[in-house]
């Protein structure tokens, strides 16, 4: 979980809260998709780590400006996201959730299979550019990012697509005997989510300057989740303050208690899931009432 | 394993991520009593079979009890299997290319002009037995009827008076049990690690997706499928994608046949 920079740009602290606001994306993104349609997508890590190898893909053969390659790695998150979404939403049922959990199994599987060949001399892409020239400059990039992405996520949730979104969750095959067709809004939504995630993935590894094969970490899938689930599921705006308040306690324990930090978390995150479903909020609303 | 998914799945029509961590649990399980300890290794498989069969139903208790509904079940079991890998990944720290001892011992033979390891030859036999055993039991024992009535359809069994998550209990142990023999027969060939769980699940997912939801009897030719397109993909190509290829499989058959071989109706 600690930031392995090539070159530390920027204090820990500040480190710290760029991870955190890496983690805050793929919250936000999964909220979005999984918590309002209650499809529930494990392939967070192959599209974060598709943005981070399409970053470093890029660089590699010579683009080095910052919008750019945010673009390409939103456009590689979301056409991965509909390739994959296409096929595997056909179907109702756990089908789509499994699959998307083989998806960062086939990441590290081809990246490890596909480097020698490609005559490269490590396992990922090292040397990649800053996000922005200071620590600072790349926490505002972050927070920039992540504003853009409350504004639209929480836009669209409002809007006729987000009511379709929350009826399939509700009960998706009433909303089809209505006559809406919910596949097409399935789609779009994991491919908007995906291409979201895409872009923490290039985040991430300009903050590192490493795109390697921890990007397809089931890190990248078990901190988003708890983030999402703390804030409450589908309410999207808990993930700002839960992501801060998950990341820079990990950063913590990671100093102190070193690997049983992540003992600790997937425990918490199995308790909050079990006896807490609702997050902080759901929390506030059985105290209030 | 992929016979245990089916029952599981076929039955709950819940996808129990954590049935994968039973199988690394039961490795560890056996090596530290072996190796760490000092068991013979009958005992110590008689003592990891009991523990995945304890944490498997455990597991199910607490999630359907707990999380009733799909989503949180989903996340859930895949959390508890998580933290199995990661707590057992702390406890073994440092400690890299376990292995553990096979039920039998001796030089390998020649099957079919092939050299074959007993450790190999004992995991086909018993295989094929527990399939037959197994089988028999979904067929032709009384219970195995019900297991296959609540599969199809487990309002109507409610209706008689007979509880599905208690059928669903039994099927998880039986499952547990499988996933159990699965590791104590096969890990001697592997190496024991904290990730090893992820894997084989897969391939029993696929071989689920495969055959059918509830397709008892579409297991075996379903796994052969799965194995031999591995198999030939991987004898092609010298790389180890065998992820990529289980994954075209699964897409294959929801794209052309998602009902299976088995022709149920898998999904809508």
């Amino acid at each position: 979980m600690v930031l392995a920079a090539g070159e530390l740009q920027a204090p820990y602290f500040t480190l710290s809260l760029i991870l955190a606001g890496v983690y805050i994306s793929l919250a936000l993104a999964w909220d979005f998709s999984s918590g309002l349609t209650g499809y529930v997508n494990f392939g967070l890590p192959f599209f974060f780590g598709l943005g981070a190898f399409a970053t470093g893909y890029l660089d590699y053969h010579g683009v080095h400006a910052v919008p750019e390659l945010l673009a390409a790695d939103f456009a590689v998150g979301l056409g991965g996201g509909l390739l994959f979404a296409l096929p595997t939403l056909r179907l109702r049922g756990p089908y789509f959730t499994f699959l998307s959990l083989l998806l960062p199994l086939i990441g590290t599987d081809v990246v490890l299979a596909y480097w020698v060949p490609l005559g490269l001399p490590t396992v990922g892409y090292y040397n990649l550019p800053f996000l922005a020239p200071t620590g600072l400059g790349s926490l505002l990039i972050v927070t920039g990012l992540n504003g853009l992405w409350l504004t639209l996520l929480l836009w669209l949730r409002e809007t006729h697509f987000g009511l379709v979104l929350r009826g399939i969750r509700d009960d998706e095959e009433a909303l089809e005997a209505q006559g809406l067709r919910s596949f097409p809004y399935k789609v779009v939504a994991f491919a908007l989510s995906n291409g979201i995630v895409g872009v923490a993935g290039g985040v991430y590894a300009m903050t590192t300057t490493f795109a390697g094969i921890d990007a397809f970490g089931f890190l990248f899938l078990l901190f988003p989740i708890l983030i999402a689930i703390l804030g409450g599921p589908g309410e999207i705006v808990g993930c700002i303050g839960a992501g801060f308040a998950v990341i820079l306690l990990s950063q913590y324990l990671d100093l102190v208690m070193g690997p049983f930090t992540l003992i600790l978390f997937s425990g918490l995150a199995l308790v909050l899931v079990l006896f807490l479903p609702g997050g902080f909020r759901g929390l506030w609303r059985w105290v209030a009432s | 394993m992929a016979l245990g998914f089916t029952l599981v799945f076929g039955v709950s029509r819940v996808l129990n991520l954590a049935y994968g961590a039973l199988y690394m649990v039961t490795a560890y399980t056996v090596y530290d009593l072996v190796v760490e300890r000092g068991w013979s290794v009958y005992p110590s498989a008689a003592v990891g079979l009991g523990v995945c069969v304890l944490i498997g139903v455990s597991v199910y208790l607490l999630c359907s009890r707990w999380a009733p509904d799909p989503m949180r079940f989903l996340i859930s079991t895949l959390l508890i299997a998580l933290f199995l890998q990661y707590l057992l990944s702390y406890y073994f720290q440092g400690e890299v290319g376990l292995t553990i001892p096979g039920l039998i011992a001796g030089p390998s033979v020649l099957v079919l002009g092939v050299s074959v390891s007993p450790i190999f030859l004992l995991a086909g036999a018993a295989s094929v037995l527990l399939l037959a055993l197994v089988g028999a039991w979904v067929e032709w024992h009384p219970y195995g009827r019900l297991l296959r009535a609540t599969s199809e359809d487990p309002e109507v069994v409610s209706l008689f008076g007979i509880d599905p998550r208690r059928v669903s209990l039994v099927v998880v142990g039986v499952s547990s049990l499988l996933v159990g023999a699965a590791a104590v027969l096969i890990v001697p060939a592997e190496v024991v690690t904290p990730t090893m769980w992820i894997e084989p699940f897969v391939i029993a997912f696929v071989v689920t997706i495969v055959g059918g939801l509830g397709k008892f009897r579409w297991t075996l030719p379903a796994s052969f499928l799965v194995a031999f397109t591995e198999v030939v993909v991987l004898f092609w190509t010298p790389y180890a994608i065998s992820d990529v290829v289980a994954f075209l499989v699964a897409i294959a058959f929801i794209l052309v046949r998602p009902q299976g071989m088995g022709g149920s109706g898998a999904g809508s």
